[in-house]
């Protein structure tokens, strides 16, 4: 009755789809008709070998390696060996409910079923446990996380003369969205450079193919045109630094962020706290105040401390090749304030700079009038950066576009 | 590496289950898991474009070429790069005979503004680049789309109807649709992450480094003349050195090469003077082969 070419049955289909919702829950972009695949891919495979049907899912409900942890991980809770038997048993009926209750009350620590250890179930066992805990509670969490946002003084005035020269630490929670705001709109002056794709002008290189279809259209004007070269927003990588020391200038920059990649959606972001975070993806949310606050959540490390050093050795072994083109400029976020070992980071850095175009150090910290590069992380990183600018205000932020152009 | 142009027909055995797919594959020397088979089977079957992504090495090309080979399918292949647009991808118009059927029309005095439009843009006036061709081909092909991931983006909203629907359309002549529709296998090497919308389209799957094992089992194959010590002991020193955070961890395709410069060096095992000639064949980074060479010894465990 499992032979290859059979529908699953029934029960089976039913814990699938509880599978598919935990999935999506974990941060998994499966849709309605992903699910439908996934019970014709099973139709194809059979229900007969467990790895099988594993690989059938994998293959049509996973779209990138990094949410290959969570989908095993869940599909070990969801699908156990004896589980799935009693699917095919038709015994289903009881076996599903029971799945759910059981993985879902104690699930929170994120492995407590027998075999755990994997260490890529460690790594996501928090998305994992999220999904498995909001099986049982309504999501009335999510609502209630949304405005952790920082809920400093009220009041305050907001001149405009002010608000541009006012350092992004001291501002009210208004006038920090009012620059958020600004910063967002200032992300699309920045200078775009030459690609080797072209469009149809009326001045330009002439274009024979192009007129001569003109032509068919309304063959009785002949209407020359050329093509020149497209321009195009500079590829841009921004790495974030996203310790306590900080805080505040991050989460204005996140937002300048969010705007450069709504602009160019290939622009990266990563943060940089004690471990490295790849927000990017979560950026790309249309909505300016969704994809912060979707990012923040996934940035553990949020205002924790620095392992600068380390970060930038993972960047450079995980991202570098990937992210960075020959035309690619990198954006370090930083302060420059670091614990670890000064050398590290030095040689980091060298690596980084050695793969991009350009580093330009973005410094919050030149606010200051008389600034100098004393301390360790600050001068292990100064010799490996192609320029370094303050970036504590709107109107250093504005200046911004004439150092990239 | 080439086709293996076996005498042994290929497709003798149908493609109906993940073991006899596995089997083919073997027959033409592409060593992979059961997992991969699961998903390229799902593919052939669903008739989903396969989207492989892994680093870079690992043998996604590779995919492609074995499975035209195994139903003795034409492999149609297109490289993806930077600037890559319709007219290189999929179809041209003809413009030089265009011209020329003008000039006949012109000199035969037959001017008909509407008609000459008309037959300027027919069927025959089309150039077939690679997507067209997968499309019309009298036979299903294998459509092989190389490293996607160096496409720009607007080009993947171009793939999107080619994918889907198996058509193309082309607004001067209307839609072309396939009546043999490709197997299409794409490959991506991640350096940007690919639209949704085209993930959406497609069986998803991301290949891994081999175990030591498997690993052996392909150079094995790939370089049978090579001493089974040697291989051995070279797929042993590659597994390790991929975990030393290099810049570029080599990958299968490295380490097939490296066992084929050992072997044309005559080494029976690894010795540092060898490895040390021939380490630019396994890394292609200054850095790599500096930490290589001064920090991994030979052997996992007695240390040189």
């Amino acid at each position: 009755m499992t032979a290859a070419g059979t529908a699953p049955a029934g029960e089976f289909v039913r814990n699938l789809m509880i599978f598919v919702r935990l999935l999506r829950e974990a941060g998994l972009r499966v849709g309605p008709e992903r699910a439908l695949l996934a019970t014709e891919a099973l139709a194809i495979v059979g229900l007969d070998h467990r790895e099988d049907v594993r690989s059938a899912l994998e293959g049509v409900l996973v779209d990138a390696p990094e949410h290959r942890p969570v989908f095993d991980a869940l599909f070990e809770a969801i699908f156990q060996p004896g589980l799935l038997e009693q699917a095919l048993l038709g015994r289903a009926g009881e076996a599903v409910p029971g799945a759910a209750s059981r993985a879902a009350p104690h699930m929170p620590a994120g492995g407590d079923q027998e075999d755990d250890s994997s260490a890529m179930r460690f790594a996501s066992n928090q998305r994992v446990a999220k999904a498995l805990a909001s099986l049982r509670a309504e999501r009335s969490a999510a609502a209630a996380a949304a405005p952790a946002q920082a809920r400093e003084r009220a009041g305050g005035y907001t001149r405009d003369e002010q608000l541009r020269s006012s350092d992004f630490r001291s501002m009210t929670v208004e006038e920090f969205s009012e620059a958020a705001e600004r910063a967002a709109a200032l992300a699309r002056n920045l200078p775009e450079e030459r690609t080797r794709r072209y469009r149809l002008t009326h001045r330009g290189t002439p274009d024979l193919r192009a007129s001569l279809r003109r032509a068919a259209r309304s063959p009785l004007a002949i209407e020359w045109v050329g093509r020149e070269p497209r321009w195009r927003p500079q590829s841009l990588v921004l790495l974030l630094d996203v310790s306590g020391s900080m805080q505040r200038y991050a989460r204005l920059m996140l937002h300048w962020a969010h705007a450069l990649t709504v602009a160019d959606s290939r622009t990266e972001t990563l943060a940089l706290g004690t471990r490295l975070t790849r927000i990017s993806r979560r950026l790309r949310h249309r909505d300016p105040d969704e994809a912060v606050r979707s990012t923040l959540a996934e940035i553990v490390d949020w205002g924790g401390g620095t392992r600068l050093g380390s970060c930038l050795a993972s960047f450079n072994t995980l991202w570098a090749r990937r992210l960075l083109g020959s035309r690619t400029t990198v954006l370090l976020l930083t302060d420059g304030l670091d614990r670890e070992d000064a050398a590290l980071l030095a040689r980091e850095a060298a690596r980084l700079r050695r793969h991009a175009r350009r580093v330009i150090w973005l410094n919050p910290l030149l606010r200051y009038e008389g600034f100098e590069p004393r301390a360790a992380g600050v001068r292990a990183l100064l010799p490996s950066v192609d320029a370094m600018l303050p970036v504590h205000n709107l109107t250093s932020l504005a200046k911004l576009p004439k150092a990239l152009a | 590496m080439n086709l293996p142009t076996s005498e042994a027909s290929a497709s003798d055995t149908p493609i109906d289950s993940i073991d006899s797919l596995m089997a083919g594959f073997g027959r033409h020397d592409y060593i992979c898991d059961r997992r991969l088979a699961t998903v390229a089977f799902l593919s052939l079957r669903m008739k989903r474009p396969l989207l492989l992504e892994g680093e870079a090495g690992v043998g996604k090309t590779e995919l492609a070429k074995t499975l035209a080979a195994m139903l003795q399918a034409p492999l149609i292949r297109l490289q993806c790069y930077e600037g890559l647009d319709i007219a290189q991808a999929a179809y041209e118009w003809n413009v030089s005979r265009q011209l020329l059927e003008i000039r006949l029309a012109e000199a035969s005095g037959t001017i008909d503004a509407s008609r000459t439009a008309r037959d300027l843009y027919r069927r025959e006036m089309l150039i077939e680049r690679p997507l067209l061709q997968a499309l019309l081909s009298p036979v299903p092909a294998v459509l092989l789309i190389d490293e996607l991931d160096r496409a720009d983006e607007p080009f993947e909203a171009f793939l999107l109807e080619m994918l889907g629907e198996s058509q193309i359309t082309i607004p001067e002549l209307g839609t072309l649709k396939a009546a043999h529709p490709p197997h299409v296998v794409i490959t991506s090497n991640r350096t940007r992450e690919l639209r949704d919308a085209l993930k959406r389209r497609c069986l998803y799957h991301w290949l891994d480094y081999p175990d030591a094992e498997r690993e052996f089992e392909i150079v094995q194959r790939r370089v049978p003349q090579a001493a089974e010590a040697l291989g051995r002991q070279a797929v042993e020193f590659v597994q390790r050195i991929r975990t030393m955070g290099l810049f570029k961890p080599p990958g299968v395709a490295e380490t097939i090469d490296w066992v084929r410069a050992l072997q044309a060096l005559n080494a029976v095992a690894l010795d540092r003077e060898r490895v040390d000639a021939t380490l630019g064949v396994l890394l292609k980074h200054q850095e790599d082969i500096g930490r290589v060479a001064s920090e991994a010894p030979l052997q996992a465990s007695a240390g040189n």
